[in-house]
């Protein structure tokens, strides 16, 4: 993880954020904001179904109000030592999966995995091309997609999507 | 002498055949974060009705041998449990792997397991009907407080602050409370929405919370996935023997603590090999190490979640009530076979039941050579693959792994939706492990707390209910001193001024 655990010493009465000092406060408050949406949403439950939820939330509103006590009672500093990477590589994966998910029953699994593979590829690679890299990387690419293919369709029997562009 | 001739029949070469063929495929499939022991023991049950009996058991229960090992792979290389059982592993197995000792936790994985392997066999083989009678005791209200057990472990052992790992089992539980519920059918959380209906699928959870956070990060960064210093020679087999004779004590205490967690249906995997390292970091003169990459965390926890095979099988033999789920569709092959679970398994029935323990035993001892073997190739792939290619590789095995137990797409989009919640989360010091323990344990808590709320209004004593039984209140205080023990700890050894003994996961102040 790049967010690695803080290596300076913290004297007593200080607690390190994990991040900034301001989310470490923010947090507590949503997971507050959860448990009461939760408490609320149990109104409408039976008393079976409700008994558990209402209790956990209860809990975890009980630890975020103890958290956010804690927190006044010290001094919050920042994670100077967090690391800050590459945001839009990170930004651009998450969206090529949701869009690969998204897109799979459409496409079919194997058009959409062969195109994922191939954006997740560029999205990953750090250095410069070469062409020589660069058709490597693809063969290699069309081998994995092809194994996990055989593997979860005709040895496992996952029926993968076939894609509707494709079925009429 | 019977038992003797019994076990002789498992080493026929059709048999040695089929346990090498299962822990082989076993080792693969529990690797391949998404694909389960369940899943690999369901899908090739059918393959095994051909088989004579005693061959076909051979072949479940080392596919499941090897499973429950194999899912320790992706726990120490790719920090994502390939199992639930190896999220322990990832504690002290990543950190090594970051450091460059990641084919010394491989090997260290391959000793604990085959070492807690056997003794869980030895103990289904000599206490079977004994300690099936330890199941029994538990009822809901025990299983109730052994689920908050397991969540106060994880709580107190997860980085950061004890109170972010409760807010973090709490939404876990949260989170497995979305669907139709347990008790009483209710539909809760689910907004109106139908995909929701199944609830979340606790797979996809584990892969979404540990796989996509690592993805998000590698793809940040420039540097190799593990650091590599030197010769790399993917099998640290000396240095490996060394390090476990060191540790027997911890292996021996790891394996016991796993058959003894194993023998109550639905606990499992998870809840024992925490338990394990648990008491590994508490018993050691270093516990500051733990969480560094201390291989007597990764000793631990393969030892005892290996050991929860043969201790697994003990209620589902014994009594036909499946200790794991693995365990569950096994009892399923055997039923198809024509057996019927009970004592007459081990009299009637006792070629068929001897013969099969004695597979389990060769299967557990094939996995030394074939672990390691497997290993130093999963090593030796995971540090040569250029990350352009282990990104999508990764990605891709989370995709289709988790499309797989469902065939759903919606448990890929909740999988992501997790993956990025998780990324968030860990981002702000909540560590994925309580929410994941909080997710698996939530069925299994609410079973017990709602039965026993019903118990308690029915006798009017909710109190002594949850309160009263010796078993609940000896797990109380196990929970009370796994929560407060490294707190009084910390706090006697600051006043003696020993910085050393800080806990290593403890927050930098409190």
């Amino acid at each position: 993880m790049s967010n690695a655990m803080p290596k300076a010493r913290v004297s007593r009465g200080e607690i390190r954020a994990a991040c900034s000092a301001r989310a470490e406060y923010l947090l507590p408050l949503l997971f507050i904001a959860l448990g009461s949406l939760c408490l609320w949403q149990a109104r409408d439950m039976s008393q079976l179904g409700a008994v558990f939820p209402v209790t956990i939330a209860a809990v975890m509103i009980l630890a975020s109000v103890l958290r956010l006590l804690q927190l006044t009672l010290h001094r919050v500093i920042d994670n100077v030592e967090r690391h800050q990477d590459s945001t839009p590589r990170r930004v651009l994966l998450v969206v090529a999966m949701t869009g690969w998910a998204l897109i799979m029953p459409w496409a079919g699994f194997l058009l959409a995995g062969l195109a994922s593979f191939f954006f997740l590829m560029l999205i990953a690679q750090h250095k410069p091309w070469t062409p020589r890299r660069l058709l490597g990387h693809l063969m290699t690419g069309v081998v994995l997609v092809a194994c996990f293919y055989g593997l979860f369709a005709l040895l496992l029997n996952v029926p993968l999507p076939m894609g509707r562009w494709f079925m009429g | 002498m019977e038992i003797l001739t019994y076990a002789l029949g498992a080493l026929s070469p059709v048999n040695l055949g089929l346990a090498l063929v299962g822990v082989a495929a076993g080792i693969i499939i529990g690797a391949l974060p998404g694909l389960s022991a369940t899943m690999a023991v369901a899908v090739l049950v059918p393959v095994t009705f051909g088989m004579a009996p005693e061959s076909a058991l051979i072949m479940l229960g080392a596919i499941y041998t090897g499973a429950i090992y194999g899912g320790s792979y992706s726990a120490i290389l790719v920090n994502t449990p390939g199992t639930p059982s190896a999220i322990a592993t990832t504690f002290d197995g990543f950190p090594m792997a970051k450091r460059g000792d990641g084919d010394l936790a491989v090997t260290l994985s391959t000793l604990a397991s085959v070492a807690g392997g056997l003794i869980g066999v030895l103990a289904l083989l000599t206490l079977a009907p004994l300690l099936a009678q330890v199941a029994l005791s538990f009822g809901p209200v025990e299983y109730f407080w052994l689920a908050i057990f397991g969540l106060t472990l994880i709580s107190a052992l997860s980085e950061g602050s004890t109170l972010k790992g409760f807010i973090g089992a709490g939404f876990g539980l949260l989170l497995s409370t979305i669907g139709v519920a347990v008790v009483g059918g209710d539909t809760r959380y689910t907004f109106g929405s139908q995909v929701l209906l199944g609830g979340i699928e606790t797979v996809s959870a584990l892969i979404g919370l540990y796989c996509i956070p690592v993805l998000i990060d590698l793809v940040a960064t420039p540097e190799a996935h593990l650091k590599v210093d030197g010769e790399q020679r993917g099998i640290r087999l000396r240095e490996g023997l060394g390090l476990a004779w060191l540790g027997k004590f911890n292996l021996f205490r790891s394996a016991s603590i796993g058959t003894l967690v194993a023998i109550l249906p639905g606990a499992g995997g998870s809840i024992a090999s925490l338990v394990s390292y648990s008491e590994a970091r508490r018993a050691s003169r270093q516990p500051q190490t733990f969480g560094k990459g201390n291989p007597q965390g990764v000793l631990a926890t393969e030892a005892a979640n290996n050991a929860t095979v043969g201790g697994g099988f003990i209620p589902t033999l014994v009594l036909g009530i499946p200790g794991t789920p693995p365990d569950a569709v096994i009892l399923g092959a055997l039923l198809v076979q024509g057996f019927r679970t009970g004592p007459e398994l081990f009299t009637t029935n006792a070629s068929i039941t001897y013969t099969f323990i004695a597979g389990l035993f060769l299967a557990t001892c094939l996995l030394l050579p074939l672990g390691l073997l497997i290993g130093r190739y999963a090593f030796k792939s995971i540090i040569t693959i250029p990350k352009a290619l282990l990104v999508p590789t990764i990605a891709f095995m989370t995709v289709i792994g988790t499309y797989a137990i469902r065939n759903s797409i919606s448990d890929v989009v909740i999988m992501l939706t997790l993956g990025v919640a998780g990324w968030l989360l860990n981002r702000y010091g909540f560590r994925p492990s309580p929410i994941v323990l909080g997710l698996i344990l939530g069925p299994i808590a609410e079973q017990g707390f709602v039965q026993g709320f019903l118990m308690g209004r029915a006798s009017g004593a909710m109190f002594t209910t949850f309160f009263g039984g010796p078993i609940s209140l000896t797990i109380i205080a196990l929970s009370v001193v796994s929560v407060f023990y490294p707190i009084v700890k910390e706090r006697l050894a600051r006043r003696r001024g020993d910085p050393g003994s800080r806990g290593s996961h403890k927050e930098a102040s409190s």
